[in-house]
Protein backbone atom coordinates (compact mmCIF):
# COMPACT_ATOMS: atom_id res chain seq x y z
CA UNK A 1 0.00 0.00 0.00
CA UNK A 2 1.44 3.30 -1.16
CA UNK A 3 2.31 5.70 2.28
CA UNK A 4 0.31 8.68 1.43
CA UNK A 5 -2.86 5.91 1.11
CA UNK A 6 -2.07 4.25 4.46
CA UNK A 7 -1.99 7.82 6.07
CA UNK A 8 -4.88 8.81 4.55
CA UNK A 9 -6.62 6.06 6.55
CA UNK A 10 -5.13 7.03 9.91
CA UNK A 11 -6.35 10.68 9.10
CA UNK A 12 -10.15 9.69 8.28
CA UNK A 13 -9.63 7.52 11.34
CA UNK A 14 -8.43 10.29 13.22
CA UNK A 15 -10.91 12.85 12.07
CA UNK A 16 -14.13 9.99 13.10
CA UNK A 17 -13.25 9.85 16.07
CA UNK A 18 -12.35 13.54 16.94
CA UNK A 19 -15.87 13.46 15.40
CA UNK A 20 -17.71 11.35 17.24
CA UNK A 21 -16.25 13.14 20.55
CA UNK A 22 -17.40 16.38 19.09
CA UNK A 23 -20.70 15.29 18.76
CA UNK A 24 -21.49 13.20 21.75
CA UNK A 25 -20.39 15.71 24.48
CA UNK A 26 -23.10 18.22 23.93
CA UNK A 27 -25.15 15.00 25.25
CA UNK A 28 -22.69 14.78 27.83
CA UNK A 29 -23.18 18.37 29.07
CA UNK A 30 -27.20 18.38 29.26
CA UNK A 31 -26.74 14.77 31.72
CA UNK A 32 -24.24 16.96 33.92
CA UNK A 33 -26.79 20.03 33.92
CA UNK A 34 -29.60 17.77 34.53
CA UNK A 35 -27.63 16.56 37.69
CA UNK A 36 -28.70 19.26 40.19
CA UNK A 37 -25.92 20.60 42.40
CA UNK A 38 -26.69 20.43 46.00
CA UNK A 39 -25.41 22.62 48.30
CA UNK A 40 -25.51 23.15 52.00
CA UNK A 41 -29.02 24.88 52.39
CA UNK A 42 -30.53 21.89 50.77
CA UNK A 43 -29.45 19.70 53.68
CA UNK A 44 -30.66 22.38 56.00
CA UNK A 45 -34.23 22.42 54.50
CA UNK A 46 -34.51 18.50 54.74
CA UNK A 47 -33.32 18.32 58.00
CA UNK A 48 -36.17 20.55 59.05
CA UNK A 49 -38.79 18.59 56.72
CA UNK A 50 -39.39 21.67 54.10
CA UNK A 51 -41.27 19.32 51.42
CA UNK A 52 -40.01 21.19 48.98
CA UNK A 53 -36.93 19.48 48.77
CA UNK A 54 -36.34 16.43 46.53
CA UNK A 55 -35.82 14.29 49.55
CA UNK A 56 -35.78 11.27 47.46
CA UNK A 57 -33.02 12.13 45.37
CA UNK A 58 -30.97 14.25 48.10
CA UNK A 59 -31.08 11.17 50.35
CA UNK A 60 -29.64 9.31 47.59
CA UNK A 61 -26.67 11.58 47.49
CA UNK A 62 -26.16 11.92 51.15
CA UNK A 63 -26.58 7.75 51.51
CA UNK A 64 -23.50 7.82 48.69
CA UNK A 65 -21.54 10.40 50.49
CA UNK A 66 -19.83 9.66 53.78
CA UNK A 67 -18.94 13.65 53.74
CA UNK A 68 -22.83 14.34 53.51
CA UNK A 69 -24.15 11.93 55.67
CA UNK A 70 -21.97 13.25 58.60
CA UNK A 71 -23.25 17.05 58.13
CA UNK A 72 -26.66 15.77 57.61
CA UNK A 73 -26.39 13.52 60.97
CA UNK A 74 -24.87 16.46 62.93
CA UNK A 75 -27.84 18.57 61.21
CA UNK A 76 -30.12 16.32 62.42
CA UNK A 77 -28.60 16.30 65.84
CA UNK A 78 -28.86 20.04 65.79
CA UNK A 79 -32.51 20.56 64.76
CA UNK A 80 -34.53 17.79 65.11
CA UNK A 81 -37.94 18.32 67.01
CA UNK A 82 -37.49 14.68 68.78
CA UNK A 83 -35.31 11.63 68.91
CA UNK A 84 -34.95 8.16 69.66
CA UNK A 85 -31.95 6.60 70.40
CA UNK A 86 -30.91 3.45 69.06
CA UNK A 87 -32.89 1.10 71.44
CA UNK A 88 -31.63 -1.54 73.44
CA UNK A 89 -32.25 -4.84 72.71
CA UNK A 90 -32.44 -7.31 75.63
CA UNK A 91 -32.41 -10.11 73.20
CA UNK A 92 -29.66 -12.23 73.17
CA UNK A 93 -29.94 -12.43 69.12
CA UNK A 94 -28.08 -9.54 68.41
CA UNK A 95 -26.99 -10.45 65.21
CA UNK A 96 -30.14 -10.06 63.84
CA UNK A 97 -32.39 -6.81 63.11
CA UNK A 98 -34.68 -6.37 65.95
CA UNK A 99 -38.00 -5.70 65.45
CA UNK A 100 -39.54 -3.21 67.88
CA UNK A 101 -43.01 -2.54 67.95
CA UNK A 102 -43.64 0.93 68.91
CA UNK A 103 -41.49 4.17 69.78
CA UNK A 104 -42.24 6.08 72.68
CA UNK A 105 -40.47 9.41 73.78
CA UNK A 106 -41.88 12.03 75.60
CA UNK A 107 -42.70 14.39 72.28
CA UNK A 108 -43.95 11.36 70.00
CA UNK A 109 -45.48 7.62 70.08
CA UNK A 110 -44.73 6.03 66.84
CA UNK A 111 -46.61 2.51 66.47
CA UNK A 112 -47.95 0.12 63.74
CA UNK A 113 -50.83 -2.33 63.44
CA UNK A 114 -51.06 -4.45 60.32
CA UNK A 115 -54.13 -4.66 58.38
CA UNK A 116 -57.11 -7.37 58.90
CA UNK A 117 -57.98 -7.80 55.59
CA UNK A 118 -54.92 -7.42 53.11
CA UNK A 119 -51.96 -9.04 54.72
CA UNK A 120 -48.78 -8.27 54.06
CA UNK A 121 -50.19 -4.27 55.00
CA UNK A 122 -49.64 -2.07 58.21
CA UNK A 123 -50.67 1.56 59.25
CA UNK A 124 -47.90 3.27 60.78
CA UNK A 125 -49.44 5.55 63.41
CA UNK A 126 -47.85 8.64 64.41
CA UNK A 127 -48.83 10.47 67.60
CA UNK A 128 -47.57 13.73 68.74
CA UNK A 129 -49.42 15.02 71.35
CA UNK A 130 -47.92 19.03 71.37
CA UNK A 131 -47.04 19.31 67.98
CA UNK A 132 -46.19 22.40 66.30
CA UNK A 133 -47.17 24.29 63.44
CA UNK A 134 -45.46 23.25 60.81
CA UNK A 135 -46.29 19.70 61.68
CA UNK A 136 -50.20 20.69 60.78
CA UNK A 137 -49.18 22.31 57.30
CA UNK A 138 -46.35 20.67 55.82
CA UNK A 139 -46.52 17.26 57.92
CA UNK A 140 -43.70 15.53 59.72
CA UNK A 141 -40.62 13.64 58.48
CA UNK A 142 -39.00 10.79 59.94
CA UNK A 143 -35.43 10.19 59.39
CA UNK A 144 -34.41 6.55 60.05
CA UNK A 145 -30.63 6.48 61.32
CA UNK A 146 -28.06 3.56 61.44
CA UNK A 147 -24.05 3.58 60.81
CA UNK A 148 -25.12 2.46 57.36
CA UNK A 149 -27.65 4.12 56.20
CA UNK A 150 -29.90 6.87 56.53
CA UNK A 151 -33.94 6.32 55.07
CA UNK A 152 -36.28 9.11 55.41
CA UNK A 153 -39.81 9.24 55.00
CA UNK A 154 -42.75 12.10 54.45
CA UNK A 155 -45.67 11.84 56.82
CA UNK A 156 -49.39 14.03 55.99
CA UNK A 157 -49.65 16.87 58.34
CA UNK A 158 -51.01 15.97 61.81
CA UNK A 159 -54.71 15.86 62.07
CA UNK A 160 -55.89 15.58 66.20
CA UNK A 161 -52.35 14.57 67.27
CA UNK A 162 -51.64 12.01 64.78
CA UNK A 163 -50.94 11.30 60.92
CA UNK A 164 -50.43 7.55 59.69
CA UNK A 165 -49.34 5.96 56.68
CA UNK A 166 -50.46 2.96 54.95
CA UNK A 167 -47.31 0.78 53.96
CA UNK A 168 -45.99 -2.52 52.74
CA UNK A 169 -44.95 -4.40 55.63
CA UNK A 170 -42.08 -5.25 53.51
CA UNK A 171 -41.01 -1.87 52.70
CA UNK A 172 -37.26 -1.23 53.46
CA UNK A 173 -38.40 2.32 55.22
CA UNK A 174 -41.28 0.63 57.64
CA UNK A 175 -38.16 -1.98 58.66
CA UNK A 176 -35.86 1.08 59.25
CA UNK A 177 -38.15 2.30 61.47
CA UNK A 178 -39.13 -0.25 63.77
CA UNK A 179 -35.50 -1.70 63.38
CA UNK A 180 -33.92 -1.02 67.11
CA UNK A 181 -30.68 -0.52 65.68
CA UNK A 182 -31.99 2.61 63.70
CA UNK A 183 -32.22 6.05 65.80
CA UNK A 184 -35.05 7.72 64.73
CA UNK A 185 -35.24 12.07 64.26
CA UNK A 186 -38.50 13.72 63.67
CA UNK A 187 -38.33 17.42 62.45
CA UNK B 1 -77.69 -9.40 42.65
CA UNK B 2 -74.93 -6.52 43.40
CA UNK B 3 -75.28 -2.95 43.71
CA UNK B 4 -72.09 -1.10 42.16
CA UNK B 5 -70.98 2.62 43.07
CA UNK B 6 -68.83 4.60 41.24
CA UNK B 7 -67.77 8.00 41.38
CA UNK B 8 -68.16 10.32 38.67
CA UNK B 9 -64.71 12.37 38.44
CA UNK B 10 -63.43 14.29 35.48
CA UNK B 11 -61.18 11.63 34.69
CA UNK B 12 -63.68 9.23 34.08
CA UNK B 13 -65.50 6.63 36.31
CA UNK B 14 -63.72 5.15 39.81
CA UNK B 15 -65.33 2.05 40.96
CA UNK B 16 -65.92 1.97 45.12
CA UNK B 17 -64.75 -1.58 45.21
CA UNK B 18 -64.52 -2.51 49.02
CA UNK B 19 -65.41 -1.66 52.19
CA UNK B 20 -63.84 -2.75 55.64
CA UNK B 21 -64.75 -0.82 58.99
CA UNK B 22 -61.49 -0.54 60.76
CA UNK B 23 -63.71 0.66 63.74
CA UNK B 24 -60.02 0.98 65.62
CA UNK B 25 -59.43 4.92 67.49
CA UNK B 26 -55.72 4.89 66.86
CA UNK B 27 -56.32 4.50 62.91
CA UNK B 28 -57.89 7.09 60.85
CA UNK B 29 -60.02 6.17 58.02
CA UNK B 30 -58.13 5.66 54.40
CA UNK B 31 -59.00 5.62 50.85
CA UNK B 32 -56.43 3.11 49.39
CA UNK B 33 -56.02 2.26 45.34
CA UNK B 34 -56.52 -1.14 44.30
CA UNK B 35 -56.09 -2.64 47.41
CA UNK B 36 -52.58 -1.52 47.82
CA UNK B 37 -50.47 0.50 50.23
CA UNK B 38 -50.61 3.34 47.71
CA UNK B 39 -53.47 5.94 49.52
CA UNK B 40 -55.53 8.60 47.30
CA UNK B 41 -55.21 12.67 48.50
CA UNK B 42 -58.60 12.53 49.91
CA UNK B 43 -58.07 10.33 52.40
CA UNK B 44 -57.91 12.90 55.05
CA UNK B 45 -61.25 14.22 53.22
CA UNK B 46 -62.51 11.04 53.93
CA UNK B 47 -61.62 10.82 57.52
CA UNK B 48 -63.27 13.60 58.11
CA UNK B 49 -66.04 12.72 56.69
CA UNK B 50 -66.36 9.41 58.87
CA UNK B 51 -65.67 11.22 61.80
CA UNK B 52 -68.36 11.39 64.50
CA UNK B 53 -69.15 15.45 65.03
CA UNK B 54 -67.79 16.25 61.59
CA UNK B 55 -68.77 13.48 59.05
CA UNK B 56 -72.03 11.44 58.85
CA UNK B 57 -70.70 8.27 58.22
CA UNK B 58 -69.49 7.01 61.89
CA UNK B 59 -72.70 7.86 63.20
CA UNK B 60 -74.77 6.27 60.74
CA UNK B 61 -72.77 3.51 60.40
CA UNK B 62 -71.54 2.77 63.72
CA UNK B 63 -67.19 1.70 63.36
CA UNK B 64 -65.08 4.98 64.05
CA UNK B 65 -63.22 4.46 61.33
CA UNK B 66 -63.19 2.61 57.62
CA UNK B 67 -60.61 1.47 55.15
CA UNK B 68 -62.23 1.78 51.37
CA UNK B 69 -60.82 0.78 48.36
CA UNK B 70 -61.23 2.14 44.82
CA UNK B 71 -60.09 2.22 41.38
CA UNK B 72 -58.43 4.70 40.45
CA UNK B 73 -56.78 7.60 42.37
CA UNK B 74 -59.25 10.76 43.33
CA UNK B 75 -56.70 13.82 44.42
CA UNK B 76 -59.26 16.70 45.07
CA UNK B 77 -62.33 17.87 45.51
CA UNK B 78 -65.49 16.90 47.96
CA UNK B 79 -67.70 15.07 44.88
CA UNK B 80 -66.96 11.89 46.22
CA UNK B 81 -69.22 12.44 48.80
CA UNK B 82 -72.37 11.24 47.56
CA UNK B 83 -71.31 8.46 46.44
CA UNK B 84 -69.38 7.27 49.27
CA UNK B 85 -72.35 7.49 51.20
CA UNK B 86 -74.30 5.19 49.02
CA UNK B 87 -71.77 2.85 49.34
CA UNK B 88 -71.94 2.47 52.83
CA UNK B 89 -75.38 2.52 52.85
CA UNK B 90 -75.28 -0.88 50.36
CA UNK B 91 -72.37 -2.05 52.32
CA UNK B 92 -74.32 -2.62 55.36
CA UNK B 93 -76.53 -4.58 53.63
CA UNK B 94 -73.83 -6.69 52.41
CA UNK B 95 -74.57 -5.93 48.36
CA UNK B 96 -71.89 -3.73 47.68
CA UNK B 97 -70.23 -4.61 44.23
CA UNK B 98 -66.57 -4.44 43.20
CA UNK B 99 -67.09 -2.71 40.55
CA UNK B 100 -67.17 -5.50 37.94
CA UNK B 101 -70.98 -5.29 36.40
CA UNK B 102 -72.79 -8.54 35.48
CA UNK B 103 -76.49 -8.70 34.29
CA UNK B 104 -78.68 -7.70 36.55
CA UNK B 105 -76.70 -5.90 38.44
CA UNK B 106 -77.65 -1.90 39.33
CA UNK B 107 -75.18 0.25 39.14
CA UNK B 108 -75.06 3.77 40.35
CA UNK B 109 -72.58 6.45 39.07
CA UNK B 110 -72.87 9.36 41.68
CA UNK B 111 -71.28 13.07 41.83
CA UNK B 112 -72.32 15.72 44.87
CA UNK B 113 -71.14 17.16 47.93
CA UNK B 114 -72.80 16.52 51.37
CA UNK B 115 -73.61 19.21 53.28
CA UNK B 116 -72.97 17.09 56.75
CA UNK B 117 -75.08 18.95 59.13
CA UNK B 118 -78.56 18.97 57.10
CA UNK B 119 -77.89 16.34 54.94
CA UNK B 120 -78.35 18.10 51.62
CA UNK B 121 -76.54 17.18 48.10
CA UNK B 122 -74.78 20.87 47.24
CA UNK B 123 -73.81 21.44 43.81
CA UNK B 124 -70.39 20.53 42.07
CA UNK B 125 -68.27 21.83 39.43
CA UNK B 126 -67.63 19.72 35.64
CA UNK B 127 -70.88 17.74 36.10
CA UNK B 128 -71.23 18.14 32.09
CA UNK B 129 -67.61 16.67 31.56
CA UNK B 130 -67.97 13.72 34.44
CA UNK B 131 -71.39 12.56 32.37
CA UNK B 132 -69.50 13.07 29.08
CA UNK B 133 -66.71 10.67 30.51
CA UNK B 134 -69.08 8.07 32.09
CA UNK B 135 -71.72 7.86 29.21
CA UNK B 136 -69.84 5.15 26.80
CA UNK B 137 -69.55 2.95 29.84
CA UNK B 138 -73.39 3.83 31.13
CA UNK B 139 -74.34 2.71 27.72
CA UNK B 140 -72.29 -0.43 27.86
CA UNK B 141 -73.48 -1.43 30.92
CA UNK B 142 -77.05 -0.83 30.30
CA UNK B 143 -76.45 -3.22 27.21
CA UNK B 144 -75.47 -5.92 29.19
CA UNK B 145 -78.44 -5.81 31.06
CA UNK B 146 -77.79 -3.71 34.39
CA UNK B 147 -79.79 -1.17 35.82
CA UNK B 148 -78.25 1.65 35.59
CA UNK B 149 -78.54 5.64 37.54
CA UNK B 150 -76.27 8.31 36.86
CA UNK B 151 -77.06 10.52 40.11
CA UNK B 152 -76.01 14.68 39.94
CA UNK B 153 -77.25 16.79 42.34
CA UNK B 154 -80.68 19.10 41.68
CA UNK B 155 -78.38 22.11 41.58
CA UNK B 156 -76.29 21.11 38.83
CA UNK B 157 -79.67 19.93 36.39
CA UNK B 158 -78.87 22.73 34.01
CA UNK B 159 -75.63 21.04 33.53
CA UNK B 160 -77.13 17.71 31.65
CA UNK B 161 -79.63 17.24 29.47
CA UNK B 162 -82.07 14.80 31.52
CA UNK B 163 -82.14 11.19 29.85
CA UNK B 164 -82.40 7.69 30.69
CA UNK B 165 -79.41 7.48 33.42
CA UNK B 166 -80.04 11.11 35.06
CA UNK B 167 -81.48 11.20 38.22
CA UNK B 168 -81.55 14.63 40.28
CA UNK B 169 -81.47 14.06 43.89
CA UNK B 170 -80.76 17.16 46.60
CA UNK B 171 -80.83 15.63 49.96
CA UNK B 172 -79.59 11.83 51.29
CA UNK B 173 -82.98 10.43 51.34
CA UNK B 174 -83.36 11.03 47.88
CA UNK B 175 -80.08 9.74 46.69
CA UNK B 176 -81.01 6.49 48.94
CA UNK B 177 -84.07 5.86 46.90
CA UNK B 178 -82.03 4.77 43.83
CA UNK B 179 -80.85 1.58 45.19
CA UNK B 180 -83.12 -1.52 44.02
CA UNK B 181 -87.19 -1.40 44.52
CA UNK B 182 -86.57 -3.91 47.22
CA UNK B 183 -84.57 -1.69 49.58
CA UNK B 184 -86.29 1.49 48.69
CA UNK B 185 -89.76 0.51 50.14
CA UNK B 186 -88.46 0.10 53.46
CA UNK B 187 -86.71 3.13 53.24
CA UNK B 188 -89.67 5.15 52.42
CA UNK B 189 -91.51 3.23 54.97
CA UNK B 190 -89.06 4.96 57.48
CA UNK B 191 -88.78 8.25 55.59
CA UNK B 192 -92.82 8.93 55.99
CA UNK B 193 -92.68 7.65 59.87
CA UNK B 194 -90.07 10.40 60.05
CA UNK B 195 -91.87 12.79 58.60
CA UNK B 196 -94.91 12.03 60.51
CA UNK B 197 -93.33 12.54 63.77
CA UNK B 198 -91.47 16.04 62.30
CA UNK B 199 -94.34 17.41 60.58
CA UNK B 200 -97.01 16.87 63.95
CA UNK B 201 -95.32 17.26 66.94
CA UNK B 202 -99.01 17.24 67.94
CA UNK B 203 -98.61 13.16 68.17
CA UNK B 204 -95.80 13.40 70.33
CA UNK B 205 -97.58 15.74 72.68
CA UNK B 206 -100.69 13.79 72.13
CA UNK B 207 -98.78 10.28 73.68
CA UNK B 208 -96.93 12.08 76.42
CA UNK B 209 -100.28 13.23 78.00
CA UNK B 210 -101.66 9.45 77.90
CA UNK B 211 -98.68 7.99 79.55
CA UNK B 212 -98.95 10.42 82.48
CA UNK B 213 -102.62 10.04 82.27
CA UNK B 214 -102.17 6.34 82.63
CA UNK B 215 -99.87 6.98 85.34
CA UNK B 216 -102.47 8.49 87.40
CA UNK B 217 -105.23 6.31 87.02
CA UNK B 218 -103.21 3.24 87.57
CA UNK B 219 -100.40 5.17 89.77
CA UNK B 220 -96.38 4.21 89.97
CA UNK B 221 -96.64 1.03 91.78
CA UNK B 222 -98.58 -0.66 88.86
CA UNK B 223 -96.33 0.14 86.12
CA UNK B 224 -92.92 -0.12 87.92
CA UNK B 225 -92.34 -3.18 89.46
CA UNK B 226 -88.87 -3.28 92.03
CA UNK B 227 -88.69 -7.14 91.88
CA UNK B 228 -85.04 -8.01 89.84
CA UNK B 229 -85.23 -11.60 90.89
CA UNK B 230 -88.80 -13.00 90.36
CA UNK B 231 -89.84 -13.84 86.81
CA UNK B 232 -91.37 -10.92 85.27
CA UNK B 233 -94.54 -11.07 83.64
CA UNK B 234 -94.57 -9.19 80.59
CA UNK B 235 -97.95 -8.62 79.59
CA UNK B 236 -97.67 -5.05 80.34
CA UNK B 237 -95.82 -4.11 77.72
CA UNK B 238 -95.58 -6.93 75.49
CA UNK B 239 -97.13 -6.58 71.82
CA UNK B 240 -100.52 -7.15 71.12
CA UNK B 241 -99.73 -9.73 68.47
CA UNK B 242 -97.86 -11.55 71.30
CA UNK B 243 -99.53 -15.17 71.26
CA UNK B 244 -97.61 -16.73 74.28
CA UNK B 245 -96.33 -14.10 77.03
CA UNK B 246 -93.17 -15.06 77.93
CA UNK B 247 -92.91 -16.35 81.04
CA UNK B 248 -89.20 -15.22 82.68
CA UNK B 249 -86.91 -12.93 81.50
CA UNK B 250 -83.31 -11.52 83.05
CA UNK B 251 -80.56 -10.05 82.90
CA UNK B 252 -77.60 -12.01 83.84
CA UNK B 253 -74.16 -10.24 84.61
CA UNK B 254 -71.09 -11.80 85.48
CA UNK B 255 -68.90 -8.77 87.33
CA UNK B 256 -65.25 -8.39 88.35
CA UNK B 257 -64.52 -9.42 92.06
CA UNK B 258 -61.39 -6.88 91.67
CA UNK B 259 -59.24 -5.46 89.00
CA UNK B 260 -59.37 -7.91 86.68
CA UNK B 261 -62.26 -10.62 85.29
CA UNK B 262 -59.84 -13.58 86.86
CA UNK B 263 -62.49 -13.61 89.72
CA UNK B 264 -65.97 -12.72 89.48
CA UNK B 265 -69.51 -12.38 90.79
CA UNK B 266 -72.79 -12.55 89.38
CA UNK B 267 -76.05 -10.96 89.71
CA UNK B 268 -79.58 -10.86 88.24
CA UNK B 269 -80.44 -7.32 87.15
CA UNK B 270 -82.83 -5.59 88.19
CA UNK B 271 -86.22 -5.02 86.38
CA UNK B 272 -88.46 -2.29 85.97
CA UNK B 273 -91.56 -1.88 83.39
CA UNK B 274 -88.95 -3.33 80.80
CA UNK B 275 -86.26 -1.54 81.61
CA UNK B 276 -83.41 -3.46 83.36
CA UNK B 277 -81.41 -1.34 85.91
CA UNK B 278 -78.37 0.50 84.85
CA UNK B 279 -74.59 -1.48 85.19
CA UNK B 280 -71.53 -0.28 85.35
CA UNK B 281 -68.79 -0.71 82.51
CA UNK B 282 -65.85 -0.82 84.09
CA UNK B 283 -66.97 -3.93 86.62
CA UNK B 284 -69.01 -5.52 84.09
CA UNK B 285 -67.40 -8.84 82.35
CA UNK B 286 -70.22 -10.98 80.81
CA UNK B 287 -73.40 -10.25 80.50
CA UNK B 288 -76.46 -12.53 79.53
CA UNK B 289 -80.54 -12.20 78.70
CA UNK B 290 -81.63 -15.23 80.14
CA UNK B 291 -85.04 -16.17 78.53
CA UNK B 292 -87.95 -19.04 78.38
CA UNK B 293 -86.22 -21.96 76.29
CA UNK B 294 -88.85 -21.76 73.69
CA UNK B 295 -87.71 -18.09 72.53
CA UNK B 296 -86.15 -18.04 69.06
CA UNK B 297 -84.12 -15.13 68.76
CA UNK B 298 -82.98 -12.02 70.61
CA UNK B 299 -81.58 -9.02 69.00
CA UNK B 300 -79.87 -5.84 70.35
CA UNK B 301 -80.80 -3.00 68.87
CA UNK B 302 -78.47 0.18 69.89
CA UNK B 303 -79.92 3.14 70.42
CA UNK B 304 -76.75 5.51 70.16
CA UNK B 305 -75.68 3.48 66.97
CA UNK B 306 -77.03 1.93 63.86
CA UNK B 307 -76.24 -1.12 65.29
CA UNK B 308 -78.15 -4.30 65.21
CA UNK B 309 -76.96 -7.64 66.08
CA UNK B 310 -78.27 -10.98 66.54
CA UNK B 311 -77.40 -12.45 69.76
CA UNK B 312 -76.14 -15.77 70.37
CA UNK B 313 -76.76 -18.10 72.91
CA UNK B 314 -74.90 -20.00 75.42
CA UNK B 315 -76.09 -22.37 78.26
CA UNK B 316 -75.97 -19.15 80.54
CA UNK B 317 -78.69 -17.08 77.75
CA UNK B 318 -78.25 -14.82 75.41
CA UNK B 319 -74.66 -13.20 75.34
CA UNK B 320 -74.99 -9.24 74.96
CA UNK B 321 -71.51 -7.83 73.59
CA UNK B 322 -70.38 -5.59 75.09
CA UNK B 323 -68.32 -2.64 73.86
CA UNK B 324 -64.71 -2.42 73.15
CA UNK B 325 -63.72 0.86 74.16
CA UNK B 326 -65.61 1.55 77.38
CA UNK B 327 -65.42 5.09 77.09
CA UNK B 328 -69.00 6.20 77.26
CA UNK B 329 -72.18 5.12 77.73
CA UNK B 330 -74.73 3.06 75.77
CA UNK B 331 -78.28 2.20 75.42
CA UNK B 332 -79.24 -0.24 73.38
CA UNK B 333 -82.78 -2.50 73.00
CA UNK B 334 -82.87 -6.32 73.55
CA UNK B 335 -85.58 -7.48 71.36
CA UNK B 336 -86.85 -10.79 72.07
CA UNK B 337 -88.53 -12.70 69.15
CA UNK B 338 -90.84 -15.82 69.67
CA UNK B 339 -90.02 -17.14 66.05
CA UNK B 340 -86.48 -17.44 64.35
CA UNK B 341 -86.35 -14.20 62.26
CA UNK B 342 -84.22 -14.29 58.58
CA UNK B 343 -81.43 -12.43 57.80
CA UNK B 344 -83.05 -10.95 55.30
CA UNK B 345 -85.76 -9.04 58.18
CA UNK B 346 -82.61 -8.09 60.53
CA UNK B 347 -80.71 -7.01 57.30
CA UNK B 348 -84.53 -4.57 56.83
CA UNK B 349 -84.03 -3.67 60.91
CA UNK B 350 -81.05 -2.33 59.95
CA UNK B 351 -82.10 -0.55 57.22
CA UNK B 352 -84.78 1.03 58.79
CA UNK B 353 -82.25 2.01 61.44
CA UNK B 354 -79.93 3.83 59.23
CA UNK B 355 -82.60 5.53 57.29
CA UNK B 356 -83.44 7.50 60.74
CA UNK B 357 -81.13 11.07 60.04
CA UNK B 358 -79.94 10.24 63.87
CA UNK B 359 -79.45 6.71 65.31
CA UNK B 360 -80.99 8.63 69.01
CA UNK B 361 -83.76 8.95 66.75
CA UNK B 362 -84.74 5.29 67.35
CA UNK B 363 -87.59 5.01 70.45
CA UNK B 364 -89.16 2.12 71.70
CA UNK B 365 -92.47 3.16 70.05
CA UNK B 366 -90.92 3.26 66.52
CA UNK B 367 -89.01 0.31 67.17
CA UNK B 368 -92.43 -1.76 68.17
CA UNK B 369 -94.30 -0.13 65.54
CA UNK B 370 -91.40 -1.38 63.09
CA UNK B 371 -91.99 -5.01 64.34
CA UNK B 372 -95.09 -5.14 64.47
CA UNK B 373 -95.64 -4.91 60.73
CA UNK B 374 -92.84 -7.88 60.40
CA UNK B 375 -95.93 -9.95 62.12
CA UNK B 376 -93.56 -11.49 64.76
CA UNK B 377 -94.16 -11.89 68.17
CA UNK B 378 -91.80 -10.14 70.13
CA UNK B 379 -91.10 -8.39 73.94
CA UNK B 380 -88.42 -5.27 73.99
CA UNK B 381 -86.45 -4.24 76.98
CA UNK B 382 -84.31 -1.48 77.52
CA UNK B 383 -80.83 -1.33 78.80
CA UNK B 384 -77.98 1.39 79.65
CA UNK B 385 -74.51 0.52 80.16
CA UNK B 386 -72.50 3.58 82.05
CA UNK B 387 -69.50 4.40 82.46
CA UNK B 388 -68.88 5.46 86.31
Amino acid sequence: MPEHQHHLKEQLFTAKTLYRELHQAPEQQAQHSNAKAWVFNDLVQLTQGNPKVDAQQLMQHINQSLTLRRQYMQLLQQLAFATSPVQAAASSAASSAARIISRKSAEFELLFKPDKQFSGQVYVILKIPHSIEKHHNQGVRINCCSNELISSIHFPPIVDGKTQLLMEESDQKFINMFDAEFAIYLS
Amino acid sequence: MKIHIFIATTQGLVAIQNITPIDDEDISSVVSVNGTSTTANISGSYHNFVKKGVGIIHQMFGACSYRVDISARIDQGNSWQVAMYLAHLTQSKGLLGNGEVNDGDTVICATGEVNTTNHQILAVAEVALKFKLAQPQLDQWALLGAKVHFLLPQANQTDVKQNNYTLLVSNLDQAASALPSSTQKQYTQSVKNEKLVAINPRYIIAGAISILVLVMIFGLNKLISTDDISFQPVANKTNVSEVEPIKKVQLFAVLKQDKSCAQTSSKHVLLANKTFAELALNQLCKLYLQTHKSQGQVLLVARDAYTVIPLNQSQQGWQVPLPKKRVADRSYFLVQIVQTISEAKIEQLRLYREAMPKPNMLTESTLMAWLQTQGVEFSVYSHKLVVQ
